[in-house]
Parts: C-alpha cells; sequence; structure tokens
C-alpha cells in the first residue's frame, strides 16, 4: 500500500514543476517589469532635472539612473526569453528541434546581453552610457523576432493539437456511417454532411497555413478564423449524429 | 360638560367597534359556508371515436449505440475546448520597454 502512496507521490511531484517553473518564470518576469517601470520614472526626473539645472549633482544623479534602467531594461528581456523558453516547454506538440533553436538563441541573447551588462556598469559618463543605451536599440530588432516566433510557436501548436483531434474525430465520424451503412441504412445525406464538414476543415487549414508566416497579430487573427471554421465543421458532425441517433 | 362629550365620544368609539366585529363574524361564517358546499362539474358528454388513432415513433437502433455516444460526447468536448483556448496569450505579450533611453550631455 505505501508502495502505490510513494509511486502516486512520484508520479504527481514530476508533472506539477513544468507548471510550477513557468509561474515561477513568469513571477521572475513580472518583478523586472516593475523594477524597470520604477527606475524609469526616476529615470524620467533626473533627466529632467539635469536638464533644468545642468548642475554636477544633477548629472551624477542622472548617470546613476541612466545605468539603473539600462541595467533593469536587459533584465527585462532576459527574464522575458527565459518565461518564453518555461512556455515552449509546458506547451505540448512544439517539435523538438523549434524548441532547441529558440533555446540556442536564448543562450546567444543572454551573452550579448552579459557583455553588454559589462558596458554599461563600465560606463561613467552620459555619452558612454548612450552608446550602450543605442547598441541595445540596435540588437532590439532580432530580439523581437526572435521572441514573436517563439509566441507563435507556442499559439500554433495549441491550434495544430485542436487540428488533429477534429481529424481523428472526422474518420471516426465516417467510420461509423460506414458501418451503419453496411447494415442496409441510407447515409447518403449524413455523408454529404461529412464532405462539408471536411471543406470546413480545409478552410481551417489554410488559415492555421496562413498564420505560419505572419506577425503575432496576424497570427492571433488568422487563428481565430481558423477556430471559426472549426466550430462550423463540428457543427456538421453534430448534425449527423443528431441524425443517426433520431 | 367635557366629561359628558368625551363620554359619548368614546361609547361612539365602542359601539363602532362591536358593530365591526359582528360584521366580520358574520362575512367569515359565509366565506367557511360557501366553501364546504360542494361544486357541481358539468360534465360533457363522452366523445366515441369510431376509428382509434394510433401514433408510433421509429425509435433509431443506433440510439444507445455506445461508439455513437462517445463521438457525440468527442465532438461536445471538442467544441468546448475549441471555445476556451487561448488565442491571445496575454501573459507572452513582448514586455514594454522604451529603446529610446538616452540623457544627451549639457555642455
Amino acid at each position: 500500500m505505501m508502495k502505490y502512496f510513494l509511486a502516486l507521490l512520484l508520479i504527481f511531484f514530476s508533472v506539477t514543476p513544468a507548471f510550477a517553473d513557468y509561474n515561477s518564470a513568469y513571477n521572475d518576469y513580472t518583478f523586472n517589469s516593475q523594477k524597470y517601470r520604477s527606475s524609469y520614472n526616476e529615470y524620467q526626473i533626473a533627466k529632467s532635472t539635469y536638464s533644468t539645472y545642468k548642475t554636477l549633482t544633477s548629472k551624477v544623479d542622472a548617470v546613476k539612473k541612466l545605468k539603473t534602467v539600462l541595467q533593469n531594461r536587459n533584465k527585462v528581456m532576459s527574464s522575458y526569453y527565459d518565461l518564453l523558453q518555461e512556455k515552449l516547454l509546458a506547451t505540448p506538440g512544439i517539435p523538438e528541434d523549434s524548441k532547441n533553436t529558440f533555446f540556442k538563441m536564448k543562450e546567444s541573447e543572454k551573452v550579448w546581453m552579459a557583455e553588454h551588462e559589462k558596458k554599461i556598469d563600465a560606463a561613467g559618463s552620459l555619452e558612454d552610457l548612450d552608446l550602450a543605451s543605442a547598441d541595445f536599440e540596435g540588437r532590439y530588432p532580432q530580439m523581437a523576432s526572435e521572441t514573436k516566433q517563439a509566441v507563435n510557436m507556442v499559439l500554433l501548436a495549441k491550434e495544430s493539437a485542436l487540428s488533429s483531434r477534429w481529424d481523428i474525430l472526422a474518420n471516426d465520424v465516417s467510420s461509423k456511417l460506414k458501418e451503419i451503412s453496411a447494415t442496409g441504412e441510407n447515409t447518403a445525406l449524413s455523408e454529404r454532411d461529412v464532405v462539408s464538414a471536411r471543406n470546413k476543415k480545409e478552410l481551417a487549414q489554410a488559415k492555421i497555413t496562413a498564420a505560419l508566416k505572419a506577425d503575432l497579430f496576424e497570427t492571433q487573427q488568422r487563428l481565430t478564423e481558423a477556430n471559426q471554421y472549426l466550430r462550423e465543421g463540428l457543427n456538421y458532425l453534430s448534425e449527423i449524429i443528431k441524425n443517426i441517433t433520431g | 360638560m367635557k366629561q359628558n362629550y368625551f363620554m359619548w365620544i368614546l361609547a361612539g368609539v365602542v359601539i363602532t367597534m362591536i358593530i365591526l366585529v359582528i360584521a366580520l363574524i358574520i362575512f367569515g361564517v359565509n366565506l367557511l359556508v360557501n366553501s364546504l358546499k360542494p361544486i357541481s362539474i358539468n360534465t360533457p358528454a363522452p366523445i366515441v371515436n369510431e376509428q382509434p388513432v394510433i401514433i408510433s415513433k421509429t425509435v433509431s437502433k443506433f440510439a444507445t449505440d455506445a461508439g455513437v455516444l462517445k463521438l457525440r460526447e468527442d465532438i461536445n468536448k471538442l467544441r468546448s475546448d475549441i471555445d476556451s483556448v487561448d488565442i491571445f496569450e496575454p501573459q507572452l505579450s513582448p514586455p514594454n520597454i522604451d529603446l529610446n533611453i538616452a540623457i544627451t550631455p549639457a555642455d
């Protein structure tokens, strides 16, 4: 009895870490975002004070606040990459090589950010910090592209899972109709409904394919449309079952 | 004088109350008597159908087929999952960061 209880505990704790890791990553990301916003507000005040008074004190404070906000901006991006990694790990249906590609990109960005952090730490003047900030600005389009890809992967994996289930269900309905037809019952009307359902599925698939190459916003739009077609296809399958049961 | 006046008013109130109570009792008794009377219903003459109408409904032999019921359940489950899928994943939205962070040194 004890053995079974321990086995159950083992299974339970092996499943929950995936969700715990994602939640932990999300909490880190939220925390770093808040820290960034807070330091950004302080940077704005310091910038305004310095540009108004142009004193040495205000300059020293401006350097300090600018350094802090640049460091926190890096931390936000770093924790965002971690969040996406955990989401990819927690989402079923994403190919391993796609996950590994993202992991490598993440590691590469982390290395870049570590070097960038050293540059920020070493900077002692506003000019040096401005240069460091511009470096981040130059690197950001690459980061944006990589992170959007990761989010797209998550959305497409969820949609693919629904699409696969739909296909299995349609095949099962077709098999059942063949079985019923073999008993001598007329299933012509239901078979036409299967064709109509599959037509809707093709339309859904076209939307999913279009989403593969789209940016994030367009991906969300295409997948919303794909879901609508899947629902309409399900309505036909549902109608077939009603006709069968009478 | 005043005392007589007061006595007359009091007597009037008492008599009015007595009359009201008696009226209520009579009303209540009438209500009770009427409720105990049997209600007569006019029963219509029975309708005799010369030709009985038989209504029969054919029940599909697959209405209780386990495979069909399972399919119906799976369709409903999939529909529910499609309706509840989160296509927007707001937690994964990119961070709102300013790329143009800089302080121009004063001359």
